[in-house]
């Protein structure tokens, strides 16, 4: 965590639709170069937060400020940048077409804005694809375009809603390598998913949401120390499964071998599913 | 100011490339006003002519005279040939009529008020009765004009006088029987007036003026000096005039419907969101969708009229007005888009609702059936559709020479309903987001 005034501000962040509670109490500060992950099932008020926190939604009760003022002034917005679910792009357009326009959205002119917009699509390897229109993109590539209009101002603080949906193992990999190297650029990143791995790998804190409350936000290590629980050394013998909790796996596994005990073992170490499961009292895939 | 004209290319771009809106809203018209236009046309000038085959068996001056009338009236098509041909050319369908000349027609035509008047025998398609009609009075205005020639004096003028006076002899073995003696004197003292005016060197083709004043011939009922006196049009100057304005209707319905299933289809795939994100204000979103929409109906309009002044010759009565009367109807549609966009969250429900809507709309307004030719109850009921008032203030400055001041209702009823649709599709669509 890094001393820089926090490039996001959420106050006791609260919204409904209706008679239906999407948010609730939500707090939490994004420092420069600190990407904070949101992890929680479908329907947990994921897009509803990032809505509320880039203005498109005006909050019910509690305050969003970016470091520029409040999102909801349309000069503010030109500080961030969003990678909306879904990817919204418009399919009869050529990807350099899409992020050109972006680029001219946000101000930039000339021979700065087709820089700009040469360098986003290098930047997500897009390049060789500059001029076929999105529509005639895999699912991997218009995540990487979505990317790309988000970033091609370089924006201080980003949002990236669920970015890795429906993207094939390479194209993650490819999408999470881009992040990582914003996160070194300085840019500050609210990163919403559903995938355990992606948060575990990409976030310096991660907050569990479920059903609109930010109910956990630490670190990973933290998190796992606070509800990981302990290993698990589980040994399979015809056909099932046996579960050991330990504290000190090693030592279980010695235990099991001097009292005769047969199969084989394997030791399991506690992930941000087990905090999930401990903080909500359920799956995070139940509701997706 | 840059954010609009961007957002305004990105979507011009976009519509250039489907090709569906792109039929809908500029092929799709084209085609109507082209083909409705040449149905009413019948197909052209050349072909409203009622074609005719002569057969003249006389071959006399006076059967020539004849055919030479029939051939520079413009409502014929005169071709010659023989009896069993021209009968032929008729049975067959390749022709409308035929009229044959029979030996002593010209001698019978000379014979004036006396004896057999000259006979010509005259055969129909029994298919074209209409015509038939049209072409006996025609044939009968045409014959009629030999007698201003016996009337008009001059040499030919004497010469059949000289005819029909001998005729009157021969025919009664040289006396004029008592009956047929004021005929006779008739014929000599026409014939002693053109003579005399012949001694005085007035021919008949001499200046009227010098004739009157001589106090002889040139007789005429009355003297009527020609003014240049503007007329107003009753009807179309074509066809076109009337199949592009509902040409026109059809292309704004189909720019209008385009613009509105893009602009549902920006808020389902969530691309108007990301605009909103992208630091574009609500207003300047509005300006550009509807300097967008207005430019292409405008284009459309202006492009439309292009064509059909370059193909198919029309001429409007006013550019001015016409150009104006296209920015109004542009601007009423733009209107009816925004409403249009906010009839439904999914695209099919919009279409659905949409064009049901706007083509009852084309059709209360004369967008199928011409105004001109609505029974009187149905036209005061397309009072109620814009699409009516497009199509006057387009006929208004097409072909119903209207001033600017007869142009001021439609024009105020377009803006006054275009800001109406505008506000109301404002209203829908923040109340639905």
């Amino acid at each position: 965590m890094n001393n820089e005034s926090p490039l996001l501000q959420v106050d006791q962040l609260s919204f409904s639709y209706g008679d239906l509670r999407a948010l609730e109490g939500v707090r939490f500060e994004l420092h420069p170069g600190e990407v904070l992950g949101l992890l929680g099932p479908n329907g947990a008020g994921k897009t509803t937060l990032v809505h509320c926190c880039t203005g498109r939604l005006k909050p019910a009760a509690g305050q969003v400020r970016h470091r520029q003022g409040d999102p909801a002034n349309p000069a503010v917005r030109r500080s961030m940048g969003v990678a909306p679910q879904g990817g919204a792009l418009y399919d009869g357009l050529s990807a350099r077409e899409q992020v050109e326009l972006f680029a001219g959205l946000q101000g930039l002119r000339g021979r700065e804005k087709d820089a700009a917009a040469r360098e986003a699509l290098a930047f997500v390897g897009l390049q060789e694809k500059a001029d076929k229109r999105a529509e005639t993109l895999s699912g991997g590539m218009r995540q990487r375009l979505n990317l790309a209009m988000a970033v091609v101002h370089k924006p201080p603080l980003l949002f990236l809603d669920e970015p890795t949906v429906g993207v094939d193992a390479q194209s993650r990999n490819a999408l999470l390598d881009g992040i990582e190297a914003l996160r070194r650029k300085g840019h500050g990143i609210l990163y919403t998913t559903h995938y355990m791995p992606e948060a575990e790998r990409l976030c310096d804190r991660v907050g569990i949401i479920d059903r609109g409350r930010l109910l956990e936000l630490d670190s990973v290590p933290a998190l796992l120390e606070a509800h990981g629980g302990d290993p698990l050394v589980i040994q399979e013998t015809e056909g099932r499964e046996i579960r050991h909790s330990s504290a000190d796996p090693l030592l279980t596994l010695d235990e099991l071998r001097r009292q005769g005990a047969q199969g084989r073992f394997r030791v399991e170490y506690p992930g941000l599913e087990q905090v999930f499961l401990r903080c909500t009292g359920h799956e995070i895939q139940e509701e997706a | 100011m840059k954010a609009i004209w961007l957002l305004a290319c990105k979507d011009w771009r976009l519509l250039l490339r489907d090709r569906g809106a792109l039929f809908s809203m500029l092929f799709f018209p084209l085609l109507y006003a082209s083909f409705f236009g040449l149905i009413f046309s019948g197909g052209g000038s050349g072909d409203r002519a009622i074609s005719l085959v002569l057969v003249d068996e006389d071959s006399s001056k006076a059967s020539r005279a004849f055919v030479a009338d029939l051939q520079a009236h413009k409502s014929l098509r005169i071709s010659e040939a023989g009896l069993e041909e021209a009968r032929d050319l008729v049975r067959l369908g390749k022709r409308q009529a035929w009229l044959r000349l029979p030996p002593g027609y010209g001698e019978a035509g000379d014979r004036l008020f006396f004896g057999d008047p000259p006979r010509a025998e005259l055969g129909v398609d029994p298919s074209r009765k209409a015509e038939a009609g049209m072409l006996e009075g025609l044939l009968q205005m045409i014959a009629a004009q030999r007698f201003n020639q016996v009337f008009s004096g001059g040499e030919d003028s004497r010469q059949i006088l000289a005819k029909t006076r001998d005729w009157l002899r021969e025919d009664n073995g040289g006396q004029v029987p008592s009956f047929l003696r004021h005929l006779d004197q008739f014929y000599g003292t026409l014939d002693s007036l053109y003579e005399s005016q012949e001694e005085q060197g007035l021919s008949a083709e001499a200046d009227s003026l010098q004739a009157t004043e001589s106090g002889f011939g040139g007789f005429q009922p009355i003297v009527l000096e020609r003014q240049e006196v503007v007329v107003r049009r009753q009807g179309p100057t074509s066809s076109f005039a009337v199949s592009f304005p509902q040409g026109i209707v059809w292309a704004l319905i189909g720019c209008a419907a385009s613009f509105g299933l893009s602009l549902i289809s920006e808020r389902r795939k969530g691309t108007l969101d990301r605009l909103r994100l992208a630091a574009v204000r609500e207003r300047d979103l509005l300006a550009s969708r509807t300097l967008a929409c207005m430019g292409v109906m405008l284009g459309v309009c202006l492009l439309l009229f292009g064509f059909a002044v370059l193909v198919f010759g029309l001429r409007p009565s006013s550019w001015p007005l016409l150009f104006t009367a296209s920015l109004a109807s542009s601007w009423c549609f733009t209107g009816i888009m925004l409403s249009f966009s906010a009839f439904g969250k999914s695209e099919q429900a919009a279409s659905g609702i949409g064009w049901g809507l706007l083509s009852l709309l084309a059709m209360l307004g004369g967008g199928m059936i011409p105004l001109i030719f609505m029974p009187g109850w149905m036209r005061s009921l397309s009072m109620i559709s814009p699409v009516r008032w497009v199509v006057v203030s387009l006929e208004g400055a097409l072909w119903r020479n209207f001033a600017p001041g007869e142009m001021l209702p439609a024009l105020l009823v377009l803006f006054g309903s275009g800001i109406l649709f505008f506000l109301l599709g404002l209203y829908t669509s923040r109340r639905s987001a």
